[in-house]
């Protein structure tokens, strides 16, 4: 089954790029938001950590964690009332800005601004990142007015942390670690932790004995601090959650195909699957395609050889003929290998549709790369 | 199969480093070169093991051994693993806390396992921890003379190698602070780690590929080994042909297709070699890894093939 992308990118809200990196996931979320933009949406594209190139394909210096208009008053083709914003995703910002929404006061606030833990979590180590991707596109969605957002999501090691990474917070601040961590203060009454020596609690002690005192109770003023708020954080992590849900966002899986990262699409395929996240399709990158039938004819050969004889060949790098038609057998392979390995994906097996996109031959320079591209991605 | 003549600018070659740390933007065929790596390794008589990140055991896609926590052989003198977090805090508990009979009940319980799941940089330190293990031998388990990495994408990497100096300046004292030291000092050694960076001949892969090396090198003063570029395909036609070719009249339609396919071919190889030029001009240790065409994919010819044009640049012997 095809993927009818200008339809999609016509209808839906928000987008959801998921992929492993490398696969043109970045790439392909500006050119589908410039899709947006051109049919006349109004769109925001949001990025993490893009490539300095393809900021300066869109026109600006460098992305920040505010949308930015970029200009396409100079593309052909543009609908009017189309206009497009990129932002790149500043996950301690967003992490600052998070705090200070909910900080019941300012003491609280600094103490976790200044807390050696918090600075360690929020500023990049992983789960955060993919924490405060979800985030900042719901601030985005609620705060702003956009038609569609498109959203290159953090390329994680494993499938949906952007997803995971939340719920995962929250079992820590429901869970028993914390409970025990933070009673000896919590009786007290106390901000701090240092009634934490007398507790008697065996598992205490043990986690003492393998990471030391200053670290556990960096961790547990951490959590005191912390746990005002968490109402307020975890309110906030389910409407992310019912965002992504509804009927107008839609997950899109972006590969390769080659088989690591085949493999790794068909994961996001089980995981969003299992939470019963919609996903609209997939697409694949750079994959290699043959125009000509798969062994040409004997006519074709004898022009190829009668036009090889004709050029002054290379000397020493074997017949010009025979070189061509070994690029075409290559070709033909390249070709055979990429539409099998799609194929045998469960994602295919599934009817998912699916939008192949052949090899983009040169790096993207400008808007008008973006757009050609785009063009490609549509391509029936 | 095809194109596969080793590559003449093979000149660089890979530090006799007992752990060798491959990564790369995603996408460039890490697994390949770290999976070649270690295959070549092997046939030159070392015993080498292929370390994997992964959260679950799976088939290895290119060897087809299954891999798991506990070392399991895969050839003559080649051992396939995979990280594994939790499993190595287990077994590190197992072995430093007397009477861990006494605090299974810990380990498997909720009450950790919640914790672990949502500290930042747990993951990557235990898994490191174990990398550590492998290299001193420490596990009690048999030495390894090569121990090759398949590491995460580059940010992630990068994020990773530095954990352990990151945890070590939050926890400022205690045993954490100093097992997250041990492991430190052990990547930060030159004589026994390096890191290798796959790239494709590309300018985003090539752009990251050096910035993680500055990072590296730099920032953590890590070793780093040459950039490895891979899936490179050889030029086959001269400017002149093409251009010949495009000129010629012809009315067969397969023969125009052909003639395109060759002129995208020369416009792969041409774009390839510039980047490729562009980048020997910033660094002069450069490794080529072919781009492997074959009738059907199989992932013996795609390793065989892989391996041979590393083979100069590893050493051979002990």
């Amino acid at each position: 089954m095809d993927l009818n992308i200008p339809e999609l990118v016509a209808r839906q809200q928000i987008l959801l790029c998921c992929g492993s990196g490398g696969v043109g996931k970045t790439t392909t979320s500006a050119a589908l938001a410039l899709l947006g933009a051109s049919q006349g949406r109004s769109v925001l594209v949001l990025t993490i950590d893009p490539a300095k190139r393809l900021a300066q394909a869109m026109g600006l210096d460098s992305l920040s964690n505010e949308p930015q208009p970029i200009d396409i008053s100079a593309l052909s083709g543009v609908a009017n009332g189309g206009s497009l914003h990129g932002m790149m995703l500043d996950t301690k910002r967003t992490f600052d800005n998070l705090v200070e929404r909910y900080a019941p006061n300012e003491d609280v606030r600094q103490a976790i601004i200044d807390n050696h833990y918090y600075q360690h979590i929020s500023s990049s180590l992983a789960g955060s990142r993919e924490f405060m991707a979800m985030e900042r596109v719901y601030e985005i969605a609620v705060d702003h007015d956009y038609d569609l957002i498109v959203v290159d999501t953090p390329p994680s090691q494993h499938a949906l942390d952007f997803i995971d990474a939340p719920q995962r917070m929250f079992d820590l601040f429901e869970g028993r670690f914390l409970r025990i961590l933070l009673k000896p203060a919590q009786a007290l009454g106390k901000r701090s932790f240092d009634m934490f020596r007398r507790s008697s609690e065996r598992s205490l002690r043990f986690m003492e004995r393998l990471t030391g005192y200053e670290f556990l109770a960096d961790l547990a003023d951490f959590f005191l601090a912390f746990s005002d708020m968490f109402e307020g954080f975890k309110e906030r992590s389910e409407r992310v959650r019912e965002l992504l849900g509804q009927p107008n966002s839609s997950f899109l899986l972006i590969c390769a195909p080659e088989p690591a990262s085949l493999n790794e699409a068909e994961r996001f395929f089980q995981r969003l699957s299992g939470e019963n996240l919609p996903i609209a399709g997939m697409i694949v990158n750079r994959v290699h395609v043959a125009k000509a039938p798969d062994s040409p004819s004997q006519a074709t050969t004898d022009a190829i050889a009668r036009l090889a004889a004709q050029i002054d060949g290379d000397a020493g790098n074997g017949s010009l003929g025979e070189r061509l038609m070994l690029t075409n057998r290559e070709q033909h392979e390249l070709a055979h290998a990429d539409a099998a390995s799609i194929e045998s994906t469960e994602v295919a097996r599934n009817g998912i549709a699916i939008q192949r996109v052949p090899l983009f031959e040169h790096d993207l320079h400008s808007l008008e790369d973006i757009q050609a591209f785009a063009g490609k991605l549509c391509a029936q | 199969m095809t194109d596969t003549r080793p590559p003449s600018g093979n000149e660089a070659s890979i530090p006799p480093c007992q752990l060798l740390i491959v990564t790369g933007k995603g996408g460039v065929g890490k697994t390949a070169v770290a999976t070649a790596l270690a295959a070549q390794s092997a046939r030159n008589g070392k015993k080498t093991l292929l370390t994997i990140y992964e959260r679950e055991d799976v088939v290895h896609p290119l060897l087809g051994t299954k891999v798991s926590y506990e070392l399991r052989k895969s050839r003559p003198n080649l051992w396939v693993s995979r990280l594994d977090s939790r499993l190595s805090m287990k077994e590190y508990i197992h072995r430093t806390v007397p009477l861990h009979l006494l605090y299974d009940w810990i380990i498997d319980g909720k009450v950790l396992t919640q914790f672990t799941d949502a500290a930042p940089g747990f993951d990557e330190l235990m898994c490191l921890g174990k990398l550590y293990d492998l290299c001193e031998g420490s596990d009690g388990k048999a030495h390894f003379d090569t121990i090759i990495f398949d590491a995460p994408a580059t940010g992630h990497c990068a994020l990773m190698l530095r954990t352990p100096k990151v945890t070590a300046e939050t926890v400022r004292t205690g045993p954490l602070f100093q097992n997250a030291m041990r492991v430190h000092n052990i990547l930060a050694d030159h004589e026994r780690t390096c890191v290798l960076v796959v790239a494709l001949a590309e300018e985003m892969a090539i752009q990251e590929g050096l910035e993680l090396q500055e990072y590296v090198r730099e920032t953590l003063q890590f070793n780093t080994g040459p950039m490895i570029v891979n899936r490179l395909r050889q030029p086959r036609f001269s400017a002149g042909e093409i251009e010949q070719l495009q000129q010629a009249d012809t009315s067969n339609e397969e023969v125009r297709v052909i003639i395109e396919e060759a002129a995208a071919h020369h416009a792969l190889t041409s774009l390839q070699r510039g980047y490729l030029d562009n980048l020997r001009t910033k660094s002069s240790r450069v490794l080529e890894t072919p781009q492997v065409i074959q009738p059907t994919f199989q992932t013996g010819n795609l390793i065989n093939a892989m391996a041979a044009s590393l083979r100069p640049a590893l050493r051979e012997g002990k």
